[in-house]
């Protein structure tokens, strides 16, 4: 089976794109519409019709058809060929089969990282694999973390399988709501209202390509638990004779906490802005699907390459800050000058792997580049603005002006009117 | 026989002669003057209203042989008895009454419900008819409100005295011994029955018809009382009201007559020495080398030293230290001899340019004592002493007579010399020494040294004086040439503007609210114009410890000048010019403010008010304009990252339960309270006046009095 995945027309063999308007997969030659599941249903049915006619073609023929697929990589890495392997000989496992890591430092449950993601980001340029296009044939690179692409020549959609497949495959994906034309309308609205933007900043011509992406979250759920002990006082005043007296109580107080977080999402691509990331959300998981690689059809997607390491401590330094924050306000209140004093609380944490659809595109203005994204699912767009200082400037002398205009102009009538 | 009978005649005469002699003699006898007549348990009598109604009591009875007593009560006093009982209390537990039959009247007036009860005891009983004195009890009250408790009381005694003069003049009631009397009557009665027992024979028709004829004469004389005394009771209260009318200010302001005589008791109940003047009045020196040759004995019995009572020609100003010309002296004591003729006390000026070795309180109360000065039994009075010793100057006010001290109160004091020192720093003697005499006038006529004659009775209506002066400097603010310009400018802008503008100055209301203050001036002395008698009053309220206080009112169709701000904004700021620039300049301004004000109908504002006032507008503007670009930069809606979870946290999963709470130590912290700051802030002034509520000089006699150095 070819790790490369087109999504062809069961009518007509056309190329089938996903339509995040309705939700449908759609042909762009017959306009043959469907549902991912229906596609689903409908593809394994071709397959498994198509394994019947090479079994009957094998046994009445006497040679085998070669799968053309010439891998230039001077030596596979474990990843790929368990990747190939995957592909080759059996369906990715479902998600709910994932072989759990028992970590006692980690305490992460869910994704086995260790041999995959590490492994994933140390691919450079001269080990990336190449694949080539069914429909053209054409030589198609994809960097390491992309799982979606265009071909460059024909323009079709790929999928590379074996990037979601196995242990790589997603546990769910949230299909774009917002289509490409919204996005325009979107930008517009967001842009809205700040003033302080140089001029010409939002022009027509000056937003680039916009690209539909679907990028690699881990979804995080924790319990945190623990016994922690910290130091507060109590003050009191009263009178006593000619002297006010100050009393001040110390006291140890000891708390047994526990509470959940569910759904942190932390991005897992190296290549989107962090911050960007976490002010696009939130993303609604409750509308989430599990995983098709037809939802991707007609969008890029990439899959994880940030470290195990950097995730886990994001996820866990999150979790711990706000359940220490929230512990120690909900269980030292009548208390002042409150410190920690030991004890600490504990994360279990679980991850579930999913991608989120966005729009990202870039600005450019004065030479510089600036970096938006856009939720495909909410329409809410985020991005690192720049700040005009003469704008600025102007804007904030035209209030004093305005604001002491008014102020004396008023103050003069009022004199004259003898008030 | 007809010698004999002679005889016993004669001797019967003598002995009646002899016995109503004793009698009479006896009859000096029968009042006790052991007690106040009138008692004021209101509290709201001066001890001179007390001491003239006790004369009018004793004058009363020494005239009747009827005894009187007057007692004013609040009503409280009554409360488990009756106001009948309470004068049959007094009269009796206090043994009042006349002879052994302890006769007289006991009137009790009860300030706060206007209600009297005469108790007639005695042969008092039936002298008065009932309804004359049902008249009294009824008339008496009315002149409370202008003349307070004193008033009643007395309108009570003099229409007691009125219709007991009537009828002893009328024969209705005799004045008569009652040995004289009864020896009178029995030794005709013996008369009558010798004539009898001469033979001569009265038939008891004829002594039938003389008896009826007189019951006749006495009935129709008794229906003649009655028809006159309704019209008599009329013409009575016009003649009362204006005799308490006379009385009252009389006592008020004792004339000549008053002084020198024994009208109360005495501090050693004895009536003091008056020796003849002396040729020259005693200062320095020589007063100390003359009380030196006094004898101790009459120092240690407290007496005063009979040495003289100053007449008229003798001067109230002694100007040792040259501060006054000769006819400022001249006008002065003339000013200080009418005023002892209108308050009764007699008020002295001493300078000099030393005291001799001795403090100011008491070379002021020894030249005081020792020259004679001094009004009535108490020697009401006041010395002010100014000392130019060039190492102690200074003055001191020294009183004497217990009305004159108990007006002379620390806080009346203080007024007092703060605005003597004004005029003693500026060396404007003069002034200052004329200003301190009609302040003290003022104090013991009025209660007040700042309570104006205008202050006091009845407003008069519809009054105006276009020849009164619109400047009123008795706040001594200005120099007579400044008063003079602002009258000019002030008149100017009235003509102009057709209302009277009128500047008063003073050194505070004499506790007087301020509206009331402000309307009492303007229609006191007449100021306002038109029939709606427009008028502006600036009143500027300014002792020399604190900043001018300034008030402005209109009065009539100026009204329409006050509204919005501006008579406020002219308050203010005559106030920050006169504090910043003096009074004058102050006042100056002020006049040009309200003209803008009438014209205009604002007042204008300085330029450094319109800069303050713009600088706060842009800065308020900066400010604003801060908030705005702040709002617009976090609209930017900047990217960042994420630190927390706590939007993720799950509903109902938080738990947070308390093991211990384990008390380690305390630790404890004593502050001292900050202590109390002084009571008043004009008791913080540094120039606060020496004030001594009593002292003796050389003599003995007890003094109060106050004083600064400058």
């Amino acid at each position: 089976m070819s790790a490369l995945l087109e999504h062809k027309c069961p009518a007509c063999g056309g190329t089938m794109v996903f339509r995040p308007q309705d939700g449908l997969l759609q042909c762009e030659y017959c306009d043959t519409k469907m549902s991912v599941e229906d596609y689903a249903k409908t593809q394994a049915e071709n397959t498994h019709q198509m394994e019947q006619e090479e079994t009957a073609a094998q046994e009445a023929a006497a040679g085998q058809t070669d799968i053309q697929q010439d891998v230039q990589a001077p030596a596979p890495t474990d990843m790929q060929q368990g990747v190939q392997a995957n592909t080759q000989t059996a369906p990715s496992p479902a998600p709910s089969e994932k072989p759990e890591q028992d970590d006692p430092n980690s305490q992460l449950s869910g994704f086995d990282f260790d041999s995959l993601t590490d492994q994933a980001s140390d691919e450079t340029a001269a080990n990336l694999p190449v694949y080539y296009c069914v429909s053209c044939a054409a030589e198609v690179i994809a960097p390491a973390e992309q799982v979606a692409l265009s071909c460059p020549y024909c323009g079709n959609n790929i999928v590379l399988t074996d990037k979601v497949s196995g242990p790589l495959r997603p546990d769910a994906i949230i299909p774009f709501s917002i289509t490409s034309d919204q996005v325009a309308a979107a930008v517009k609205r967001y842009y809205k209202g700040k003033v302080l933007l140089p001029k010409g900043f939002f022009g027509a011509s000056s937003i680039g390509n916009i690209t539909g992406v679907y990028l690699p979250f881990w979804v995080f759920d924790g319990k945190v638990g623990g016994t922690v002990t910290y130091t507060g006082n109590k003050t009191s005043h009263y009178s006593e004779g000619n002297y006010n007296v100050t009393e001040v109580k110390h006291y140890y107080l000891s708390r047994k906490v526990s509470m959940q977080f569910q759904s942190i999402p932390i991005d897992a691509s190296k290549k989107a802005d962090d911050a960007i990331m976490d002010t696009v959300g939130p993303f609604d998981i409750s509308k989430a699907k599990p995983f098709d690689m037809a939802y991707m059809a007609g969008f890029t997607a990439d899959r994880f390459d940030v470290k195990k390491s950097a995730m886990k401590q994001k996820a866990n330094t999150r979790i711990i800050n706000s359940a220490s924050r929230i512990a120690m306000a909900r269980g030292t209140a009548g208390y002042s000058g409150v410190r920690h004093s030991k004890g600490n609380l504990n994360a279990e944490l679980s991850a579930r792997y999913m991608l989120f659809p966005l729009y990202l595109f870039e600005l450019q203005h004065e030479g510089k580049k600036y970096p938006f994204a856009m939720n495909g699912q909410t329409g809410k767009v985020a991005g690192k603005l720049p700040i005009d200082k003469a704008v600025s400037r102007a804007y904030f002398w035209t209030r004093v002006g305005v604001t002491g205009g008014v102020l004396i102009l008023f103050s003069v009538i009022k004199y004259l009117l003898g008030f | 026989m007809r010698k004999d009978r002679k005889k016993i005649i004669m001797l019967l005469l003598l002995l009646a002669l002899v016995l109503g002699s004793a009698l009479s003699v006896y009859a000096d006898e029968n009042w006790s003057e052991d007690y106040y007549r009138a008692v004021d348990l209101t509290e709201n009598l001066s001890e001179a209203q007390r001491n003239d109604l006790d004369s009018g009591c004793i004058e009363f009875m020494k005239t009747y042989h009827l005894d009187c007593c007057l007692l004013a009560v609040p009503t409280e006093r009554y409360a488990d008895s009756s106001m009948e009982e309470l004068a049959g209390g007094m009269f009796t537990e206090n043994g009042f009454g006349y002879g052994e039959g302890k006769d007289g009247f006991s009137i009790v007036y009860d300030a706060e419900n206007g209600a009297e009860v005469i108790l007639c005891m005695g042969k008092a009983q039936g002298v008065i008819d009932e309804r004359y004195l049902d008249f009294i009890k009824k008339t008496v009250p009315k002149y409370q409100e202008e003349y307070g408790t004193y008033g009643p009381l007395y309108a009570s005694l003099r229409m007691l005295s009125k219709e007991m003069e009537k009828l002893t003049e009328e024969g209705s009631y005799r004045i008569e011994d009652e040995g004289a009397k009864a020896a009178g009557e029995s030794a005709s009665e013996e008369l009558v029955s010798e004539e009898d027992t001469s033979g001569e024979d009265i038939s008891e028709e004829k002594a039938a018809g003389a008896d009826a004829q007189k019951e006749d004469a006495k009935d129709q004389e008794a229906q003649k009382e009655t028809l006159d005394a309704d019209a008599d009771l009329t013409r009575i209260d016009h003649q009362m009201a204006e005799q308490i009318r006379e009385m009252a200010e009389q006592i008020e302001n004792p004339t000549d007559a008053d002084t020198g005589t024994d009208t109360g008791a005495e501090a050693a109940g004895e009536m003091p020495q008056i020796q003849p003047n002396l040729d020259a009045i005693l200062t320095g020196q020589e007063l100390y080398d003359y009380i030196e040759k006094v004898p101790k004995a009459d120092l240690t019995r407290g007496q005063t030293d009979p040495q003289t009572r100053a007449d008229e020609t003798r001067t109230r100003v002694v100007d040792h230290a040259d501060l006054l010309t000769d006819e400022e002296e001249k006008r002065l004591d003339a000013r200080l001899y009418e005023i002892r003729k209108e308050i009764g006390t007699d008020l002295v000026v001493l300078t000099d340019t030393s005291c001799y070795g001795k403090d100011r309180s008491v070379y002021a109360a020894d030249f005081y004592d020792y020259n004679g000065y001094g009004c009535g039994s108490r020697f009401e009075g006041a010395c002010l002493l100014i000392c130019m010793d060039p190492n102690d100057r200074g003055f001191w006010t020294c009183c004497t007579g217990s009305h004159t001290k108990n007006a002379y109160s620390y806080a009346n004091a203080n007024m007092m010399d703060d605005m003597l020192y004004q005029y003693a720093k500026q060396s404007r003697f003069q002034e200052g020494i004329t200003d301190w005499a009609e302040n003290f006038r003022r104090l013991i006529k009025n209660g007040h040294p700042f309570c104006y004659d205008w202050m006091k009775g009845k407003l008069p209506e519809d009054f105006t004086d276009p020849g009164a002066p619109r400047i009123v400097d008795d706040g001594h603010l200005l120099w007579p040439d400044e008063a003079d310009r602002l009258r000019r400018t002030a008149k100017e802008l009235s003509d102009i503007h057709g209302t009277d503008i009128v500047i008063h100055t003073c050194y505070n209301t004499a506790e007087m609210e301020l509206a009331d203050y402000e309307e009492r001036f303007v229609r006191a002395n007449g100021y306002g114009k038109g029939d709606s008698r427009s008028a502006i009053l600036i009143t500027v309220e300014k002792n020399p410890d604190y900043m001018a206080h300034v008030y402005v009112r209109c009065f009539g169709d100026a009204k329409a000048f006050d509204r919005g701000v501006g008579i406020s904004r002219l308050q203010s700021r005559t106030e920050t010019l006169i504090s910043d620039n003096g009074a004058f300049e102050g006042l100056d301004a002020c006049l040009g403010m309200t003209d803008s004000l009438i014209r205009k109908g604002r007042v204008p504002r300085s330029t450094l008010s319109w800069a303050l006032s713009i600088a706060l507008e842009l800065v308020l503007g900066l400010i604003l304009a801060g908030i705005l670009l702040g709002r617009a930069k976090k609209r930017m809606d900047t990217p960042k990252v994420e630190e927390n979870a706590e939007p993720y946290l799950v509903p109902g999963t938080l738990s947070v339960q308390n093991l211990k709470d384990s008390y380690i130590s305390s630790s404890v912290s004593k502050t001292r309270k900050p202590s109390e700051s002084s009571s008043s802030s004009r008791s913080s002034s540094s120039s606060r006046s020496s004030y001594s509520s009593s002292y003796s000089g050389s003599s003995g006699r007890s003094h109060s009095g106050s004083g600064r150095s400058f």
